[in-house]
């Protein structure tokens, strides 16, 4: 049984309101040792309006998820004395009258170990879900939320948003949390415990042991735990002292996962003056999303003004900021785009749900050779809004946007946006032949993107296989431009009209995993 | 302004003294079969990426 499953033992439920001299920083300070990250959360719960916090206590007797944590700290730590723990759950309602589902803000599930010998005891905020407080009206696109139930003395509850946790130094660290979240949003199930990462890492807390000085998990590590769970993952790796560079941005990358949503970590070199035997200390965090800003300076400039030599705009240039946990500080932070320079970073492990070896900047690069070839042999139709999209391709001036997509979720984007629907027997064909997942990269061209959030139109790409050596138009699989159709037929190219000669709006993220 | 931005107003700018392209609303050209030509840069680029990908998959640096 886990922490939102255990009935827990009313402690208090506290009337949160201000203007009735309830403190965040009081109750933090008084009863959870000032702790930093419990203040954060406390926060974002006042900014969802709570007005109650419930607060309950778990034992280990009725939690079988907390005996398994103690256990191994006892393992790890003979100092270990015991825990306590407390779930606060906050409410939109006055102290023991909820009401509506509305009511329920999120949880956090406090764990404060002891220790004896005059070690000091040490809290953690093990696990907490709320919203974040920001949404897509204020550009905020978070792909990895779901709901998570709780049961409470109150009732059953259902809380929204990306789970947060925090290492505890001893026997989980921060590549330990930061899969926590990622696994979260990727398992049915949204549960894996630190017990069974361990166990796949063979750490034993004895022979391995992980935190304070004994270190964290390596790469290989993290690998072996989603593949042992059946998930695949794609490293991007940047060791310059290693001979080992990245030949592109990191951020592209980065995008092309989230922008799927799937969670991706990204982990990075701290400045260290004084670095041990093993090199500068490193810290992972989830990535869980992003901000947008479609008034960005920076795409124009970046090709301008400071050499960019694209030839085409990738979307992700209007990405502001990564949205991330970090389980130092709390949840729902932003880490500005070009704040972590490629001199910090270090590795990328974006989680997939199904293997591809052709990544999205490979695929947008492929995108966009079919569309130049498309633009300069067939640079005017008649069709304006194909001729435009002709334009802007043979000045170099598209807006790219790769997105690993399922076939149902794009044919259902194809009846369900934009007017016309294509051509009803077009999408049978198309239908019989695409493959379960592709990528899709969608074309489009500034003020057509960044305001209105619509395209020309887009590449279907093949991911299952690696792309063939040297390119050839193989991996094409469909293309849909204003007025102009194509898809693969065994090894020929269909192509035909379409009624749908104008733009359509950008794929949305209502569709379900990839 | 630059040199991409000039040519894309000069593109947009012959469309639209071109009128009646403009109030087409059928297609007037069938689009022609295309000769997919690819672009050498396109392979350079993928092989750059293929030959990072091929050094870092073995790589497992550091702790976190």
């Amino acid at each position: 049984m886990d922490f939102r499953s255990t009935p827990g033992s009313l402690v208090a439920w506290h009337d949160a309101r201000i203007e009735v001299g309830f403190s965040n920083f009081s109750f933090v300070d008084g009863n959870y040792r000032s702790h930093s990250v419990l203040r954060r959360i406390l926060s974002l719960a006042r900014q969802h309006h709570y007005t109650s916090l419930l607060v309950e206590r778990i034992a280990a007797a009725d939690c079988e998820l907390l005996a398994e944590e103690d256990g191994a700290l006892a393992q790890r730590c003979p100092t270990f004395q015991g825990s306590e723990v407390h779930r606060l759950s906050f409410w939109r309602c006055p102290p023991h009258q909820p009401r509506h589902p509305d009511d329920f803000v999120g949880y956090a599930v406090f764990k404060m170990d002891r220790f004896h010998n005059g070690h000091p005891q040490d809290g953690h905020v093990y696990e907490a879900v709320l919203p974040p407080v920001r949404s897509r009206s204020h550009n905020n696109f978070l792909h990895c939320m779901r709901d998570y139930r709780i049961v409470t003395s109150a009732g059953e509850q259902i809380a929204k948003g990306a789970l947060y946790a925090q290492q505890n130094d001893r026997t989980f660290v921060c590549a330990h949390v930061a899969l926590r979240t990622a696994l979260a949003c990727a398992l049915p199930e949204a549960d894996f415990s630190y017990a069974q990462m361990n166990q796949i890492a063979g750490i034993d807390h004895v022979s391995r042991k992980v935190g304070e000085t004994s270190g964290g998990l390596g790469p290989a590590d993290m690998e072996a735990i989603l593949s042992h769970i059946g998930l695949h993952s794609e490293k991007i790796v940047h060791e310059p002292q290693q001979a080992l560079s990245l030949p592109t941005e990191y951020q592209r990358d980065l995008y092309g996962f989230i922008e799927s949503g799937d969670p991706a970590l990204l982990g990075f070199e701290l400045h260290d003056p004084n670095p041990g035997p093993r090199g500068a200390s490193r810290h992972i965090v989830p990535i869980i999303g992003h901000t947008f800003n479609d008034d960005a300076w920076v795409p124009d400039a970046q090709r301008a003004y400071f050499g960019n030599a694209l030839s085409y705009f990738s979307s992700e240039a209007w990405l502001s900021s990564y949205v991330l946990h970090d389980d130092n500080f709390g949840p729902y932070f932003c880490l500005p785009r070009h704040f972590l320079q490629k001199d910090n970073f270090r590795l990328i492990l974006g989680i997939r749900r199904h293997h591809t070896p052709v990544g999205s900047v490979e695929a947008e690069a492929v995108a966009l050779a079919f569309l130049n070839a498309v633009a300069q042999n067939n640079p005017r139709s008649g069709v304006v809004w194909y001729d435009r999209f002709s334009v802007y391709a043979q000045s170099g001036l598209l807006i790219l946007r790769p997105i690993l997509l399922t076939k149902d979720a794009y044919l259902e984007n194809l009846r369900t946006c934009g007017d016309p629907v294509p051509e009803p027997e077009w999408i049978e064909q198309i239908s019989q032949m695409l493959p379960e997942r592709f990528w899709m990269i969608e074309a489009s061209a500034q003020e057509l993107f960044t305001v209105s959030r619509r395209k020309f139109g887009e590449v279907l790409i093949a991911c299952q296989n690696s792309l063939p050596r040297p390119l050839n138009p193989d991996p094409l699989l469909a293309l849909r431009l204003p007025g102009t159709l194509w898809h693969r037929e065994g090894a020929e190219l269909k192509i035909r009209t379409s009624a749908r000669i104008k733009h359509v709006p950008i794929f949305e993220k209502s569709r379900g995993p990839c | 302004m630059t040199y991409a931005t000039k040519q894309l107003t000069e593109g947009l700018q012959q469309l639209s003294e071109s009128a009646s392209e403009f109030q087409a609303a059928t297609i007037k050209n069938r689009p022609k079969p295309v000769n997919l030509e690819l672009s050498s840069e396109i392979n350079t680029f993928l092989e750059e990426r293929r030959a990072y990908r091929e050094k870092s998959r073995p790589v497992s640096i550091g702790n976190y």
